[in-house]
């Protein structure tokens, strides 16, 4: 089975809250220039993490300082970095906050300032950024685990590992290949991944025009200051 | 009225399972429950789910057991909850995981497999999971998992007997890939009621394990979490900065509700209690507070001055529910422990 859109919608809500958790701070990194930008496209002059292969950029720094609804709504995403929302369970504060969130996409809907089917979906990536910061402070059993971004040198250490451990062990030698060929696409799909491809699994993310839209207005939202 | 908004939805999907491990949780397994079981591996459960999720806001279901891979109609039901958009996890004891059943069940959607590893050792674990060959099993169904691009967790269940081996354990779940572990501590509950007195830890034996596990959470980089309850009292979890802790959530926003096939609502997967059944009222009136005032206010007399106690709840009720018949009742880690404690001045 494709990863379905919503999969693909709670992945980008988790990216964005572990980015705004890990410090990155995304507003800080561009400022509004002095005149509203001529140009539908341009490309950020900085972000987090450069990538050669950066997407289209829609500049909005503009609807951001002429409509204050946009930045209400970059707020609230910002507010997933209080730390009053890593409680052991809902508060009135995270409860207050997916109200306010979902306030400000009405107010962005009524005002014909962003369709309600994109809305929508940046409301499926914010309850899910809510989840994972919430899922950092309470370990249980019975909870979905959020998608981990694996490091290289991790991979490295593994592969020394699981070498140690096999020639240790007693274990089935087929079951040791296996783990070995499941580690081997793992850095092949790393590799890929940073040279700026689009390996594996990605090819098969459905992604409509909708969430896509969804996802772009989210990071160009959070990447200007 | 609004529907209820869970978490996660905890479904036994039988009771029946290929394993006797000596730290069963399960209370159908306790050597004195004489109630019913249900063992049926034939009857639809689709129309059960398609009830529930009809009325409650759920985007995730935990399908256990017993063993959920005994069920020849799991991959039909991990469909139908994908389709209706739910993430699904499996907890598995990777016996019956064969490399066809588990590519199956990642393409219908499973999103996580939660898979025992007791020890590095294979007599450890087969003993521990009375069953031969176990070992064997679980390590070709986590290659299998990963080798298929399925997410795998492990879990191990600190004992007396296995507890030595924690590290070298954590080390072959690393090495096999895994994306986090579970160290739980015994939480005796079912078949393991039976077994307290020589699989139980002592606080000492835990706190080297959890400092064992913080070392191999640095190493390794290893999420690893500890979700049965341990006592404040007994042991300052605040000096293994790199692991999560957790307790009771029954009754609060992250409680994970388990049902069973007959339909049957019990606020976690450890207790018998039964706070009703979907078929004969709505979920909402069934995990009302007031139906659940109970099992959420009962914490041992011991911790009435503990300024801890509404977070700690005194461990795992459930627990002292199954072991002792009462909910009130200190549970096996802390009443042990804590006497030793108390012994040693």
């Amino acid at each position: 089975m494709n990863t379905t859109r919503r999969e693909f919608m709670r992945q980008v809500g988790v990216t964005l809250a572990g980015l705004l958790l890990s410090g990155c701070d995304l507003g800080s990194r561009l400022t509004l220039p002095p005149t509203p930008s001529q140009e539908p496209f341009s490309t950020p002059p900085f972000s987090c993490y450069q990538s050669p292969a950066a997407p289209p950029y829609v500049d909005m720094s503009y609807e951001l300082r002429s409509h204050p609804r946009w930045i209400a709504l970059r707020d609230r995403w910002l507010e997933l970095k209080d730390p009053k929302l890593k409680a052991l369970e809902d508060t009135d504060f995270s409860r207050g906050l997916r109200q306010r969130h979902a306030d400000a996409l009405k107010a962005l809907v009524d005002n014909t300032e962003l369709d309600a089917a994109v809305a929508d979906e940046i409301g499926v990536a914010f309850e899910q950024a809510i989840a994972h910061i919430q899922r950092q402070t309470a370990a249980c059993c019975y909870e979905p685990l959020p998608p981990e971004y694996t490091p290289r040198q991790n991979l490295t250490t593994q592969a020394a590992v699981l070498n140690e451990v096999a020639q240790r062990s007693s274990i089935d030698v087929d079951t040791v290949d296996r783990a070995k060929a499941a580690l081997e696409r793992d850095i092949a799909w790393l590799s890929q991944f940073q040279a700026g491809q689009i390996p594996g699994k990605l090819e098969s993310i459905e992604v409509t025009p909708v969430e896509a839209q969804a996802a772009l207005t989210l990071v160009t939202l959070l990447l200007i200051k | 009225m609004s529907r209820p908004r869970l978490q996660t939805i905890i479904f036994e999907v039988t009771q029946a399972c290929n394993h006797a491990c000596l730290h069963c949780y399960n209370y159908w397994n306790h050597p004195n429950w004489h109630g019913a079981r249900l063992d049926g591996l034939t009857t639809d459960v689709r129309p059960l789910l398609a009830h529930v999720l009809d009325q409650v806001e759920c985007t995730h279901v935990t399908l256990t057991g017993g063993e959920p891979l005994l069920r020849e109609d799991l991959p039909e039901i991990v469909s139908f909850l994908s389709e209706r958009g739910v993430a699904v996890n499996v907890i598995s004891n990777g016996h019956r995981l064969t490399d066809s059943i588990t590519v199956d069940l990642i393409q219908r959607g499973v999103s996580l497999f939660e898979l025992p590893l007791l020890s590095y050792r294979r007599e450890v674990h087969d003993a521990l999971s009375g069953s031969a060959g176990a070992f064997d099993a679980v390590l070709a169904a986590i290659a299998d998992i990963r080798y298929h691009q399925g997410q795998v967790v492990t879990v191990f269940v600190a004992t007396r007997r296995n507890i030595a081996d924690l590290y070298d354990t954590l080390k072959l779940a690393f090495a096999f890939g895994v994306r986090g572990v579970m160290l739980n501590r015994f939480n005796p509950g079912g078949r393991g009621a039976g077994h307290i007195d020589n699989l139980l830890p002592t606080v000492d034996e835990m706190r080297v394990a959890l400092q064992v596990a913080e070392t191999a959470a640095q190493e390794f980089h290893l999420p690893i979490s500890c979700s049965i309850p341990i006592q404040p009292c007994l042991i300052d979890t605040s000096e293994y900065p790199h692991l999560g802790f957790g307790f009771c959530a029954a009754g609060s926003d992250r409680a994970y509700y388990t049902l069973d096939t007959a339909g049957n609502v019990r606020p976690c997967n450890h207790t018998p209690t039964i706070l009703g059944n979907v078929w004969s009222e709505p979920f909402g009136d069934i995990i009302d507070a007031t139906r659940l005032a109970d099992f959420v206010a009962a914490v041992p007399a011991y911790c009435a001055p503990c300024a801890r106690r509404d977070e700690c709840q005194g461990g795992c009720k459930a627990s002292a529910q199954v072991c002792y018949g009462d909910l009130r009742a200190e549970e096996p880690f802390l009443r042990l422990n804590r006497t030793a404690r108390m012994e040693q001045g």
